[in-house]
């Protein structure tokens, strides 16, 4: 079984190349704006390296955020077009479960959290499903983390920092690392994006147990409504006729 | 490129979500268009956030039904022979001018298809799509023609030499025409989109009852409109007891003439065999009206096109991207989307 995989919730666009072993083959960059400009070139070229063409593809996997709105459509839409043209089925993943899955198992609770911009992050509290993706300001999050440690202690006694990951947690870094005592633990800057191959691995496995879906069911998870109402209204203030 | 030369072409670059399939630039094998008007009526206008959540829903299924409609399943292959080639040659896409997160998704749509299929991407202007959008009925026409392209955005007049080469007469200033109309209706208080309403309108105005100005424009194919909407706005503050039919009538007056004038001039200009009207605005039916009779008198054919073909559609992207194809090639897979492309003639 072969799955390509894309990632362009946040600040990385990444393909990946999976089967049953492993993965296969990734190109990463960091494109700023410029997701739709380099997706595209990025999964020719994953293709070229592990020498399969597109038509020899049995899955398309697609990170569907929290993330950046323009990145997430961007690697949406390819998804569903590789997906509906090949006659595929679509593997989808959150932003924030593909982070969990990129830590190594042992290190403590992990906590990922994705930058959403506008003062905004998104994350997963531990042992949560990911139905349950918190969004809010990153001290709506510190104030989160100080209840967990106080709970933690209460129930344990003796806890370890958690972890936290994603370009969320790095950014806010100063805030978040004053919120809760044991201070968290910071991931590094490998785990600011959601790491593709990690994705195509978790694909891998959801294919195995056969959790895909028809690409035309596949949407991004926004997290936040579209805020119509507010464009609107500065539109209108600029049409004003002197 | 096989000789059917079948181009699917993708439309997502502000309000209408659209696929069609379309034959050597020329004929239409299926068009789908799938207006979201009604999920922003109640902003008075495109809200470019949802414009994009709802591309992203809707291009898959619409691509899907644009393909059913040549006979053809989702993964581009013969109903009847499923394991047969593809039946597409090229995809193309509207890479702007539009709503950098509505375009977006067209763009990473067909060139996901390209990829899939092995089939070259060709990134196409919508402005140059809407030059054969008139065309696309009326194979028979014969070059060079005046294309008009009016809509809530764009104000052009373009010479069409041959299918593929064209040159830009005239622009808007300031507003274009679409614009003006939506501005209009809105400060008399009617609905959107405005250029129906009025239209509907004025049917019961005194189109001779307000003298608006028609604006002159240092470049003699250029047109200015914003003049006419402030003075719309001071004649009903001066006049409050004007009715807005009268008002409607008397715009959508001034409003057309300057659009005829200066089409015919253009027309003349460049020894044009027809005129074309193209883009939203050409759905006015007092514009197709003396555009026809305007160009009639002067031993010219003008071509109108269907309200489908002026409004925003993909077989007319195909048909520029089919073009395209054959002048000058696909266009790489590094393509973005330019929210601010403009027409500026092809080389
Ligand atoms: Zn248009």
């Amino acid at each position: 079984m072969r799955i390509l995989a894309i990632e362009t919730a946040t600040i990385e666009v990444g393909v990946a190349l999976a089967d049953e072993t492993g993965p296969l083959a990734s190109v990463t960059a960091r494109p700023g704006r410029r997701q739709a400009e380099t997706l595209h070139p990025a999964i020719a070229d994953a293709c070229r390296i592990a020498r399969i063409t597109p038509a020899e593809l049995d899955a398309i996997a697609v990170d569907i955020g929290p993330g950046l709105f323009t990145g997430l459509r961007v690697g949406v839409a390819a998804a569903k077009a590789l997906a509906g043209g090949l006659g595929l089925p679509v593997v989808t993943a959150m932003s924030l479960e593909v982070l969990i899955a990129a830590c190594p198992s042992g290190l403590g609770e992990v906590i990922p959290v994705v930058d959403m911009r506008r003062g905004e992050v998104a994350w997963l509290m531990p042992r949560s499903p990911a139905s349950t993706v918190r969004v809010g300001t990153p001290a709506e999050l510190a104030a989160e983390l100080a209840e967990l440690a106080r709970e933690s202690a209460a129930a344990a006694g003796n806890v370890g920092p958690v972890l936290l990951v994603g370009d969320g947690a790095l950014r806010h870094r100063e805030l978040l690392g004053a919120s809760s005592a044991p201070a968290p633990v910071f991931g590094g800057i490998e785990l600011a994006a959601p790491p593709v191959s990690s994705l195509a691995v978790l694909a891998i496995a959801a294919m195995t147990d056969g959790r895909f879906c028809d690409p035309a069911a596949v949407c991004p998870f926004y997290g936040r409504e579209a805020d119509a109402r507010i464009n609107w209204s500065s539109r209108q203030g600029r049409e004003t006729v002197s | 490129m096989t000789d059917r030369g079948r181009v699917l072409g993708i439309e997502t670059s502000c309000d209408e979500t659209a696929a069609a399939v379309v034959e050597r630039g020329r004929t239409v094998v299926s068009s789908i268009v799938s207006s979201q008007v009604d999920l922003h009526a109640r902003y008075g206008g495109v809200v470019p956030e949802l414009a994009g959540r709802a591309h992203i829903e809707l291009t898959l299924p619409v691509v899907t039904d644009a393909l059913a409609g040549a006979g053809l399943d989702r993964r581009g292959r013969s109903f009847t022979d499923p394991d047969g080639p593809i039946g597409i040659d090229a995809v193309a896409a509207t890479i702007g001018p539009g709503l950098i997160g509505a375009l977006l998704v067209g763009v990473s749509t067909a060139k996901a298809l390209a990829l899939a299929w092995d089939v070259p991407f060709v990134g196409v202007n919508h402005l140059e799509g809407h030059l054969y959008a008139a065309m696309l009925e009326a194979p028979e026409a014969e070059l060079p023609v005046v294309v008009l392209l009016a809509s809530g955005g764009h104000t052009l007049l373009v010479a069409l030499d041959a299918p593929g080469s064209y040159r830009v007469l005239g622009a808007t200033v300031d507003d274009a025409a679409g614009e003006a109309f939506d501005k209009v209706a809105r400060y008399l208080g009617l609905g959107y989109p405005g250029g129906p309403e009025i239209d509907r309108l004025a049917v019961s105005g005194d189109a001779a009852l307000i003298r608006f100005p028609r604006a002159s424009t240092a470049g003699v194919f250029d047109f200015s409109f914003s003049g006419l909407k402030t003075a719309v706005v001071s004649y009903v503050r001066a006049h409050p007891e004007v009715t807005n039919a009268d008002v409607a009538a008397s715009f959508q007056e001034a409003v057309v003439d300057v659009l005829v004038a200066r089409t015919v001039a253009a027309a003349e200009e460049i020894g044009a065999r027809g005129a074309c009207l193209a883009g939203g605005v050409a759905a006015n039916s007092l514009l197709r009206a003396r555009f026809a009779e305007s160009f009639a008198a002067r031993g010219l054919v003008s071509y109108l096109p269907s309200h489908a073909m002026c409004t925003d559609n993909a077989a007319m992207i195909a048909a520029a991207g089919y073009f395209q194809l054959q002048r000058s090639g696909p266009t790489p897979l590094d393509a973005g989307a330019v929210p601010d492309l403009q027409l500026r003639g092809s080389k």
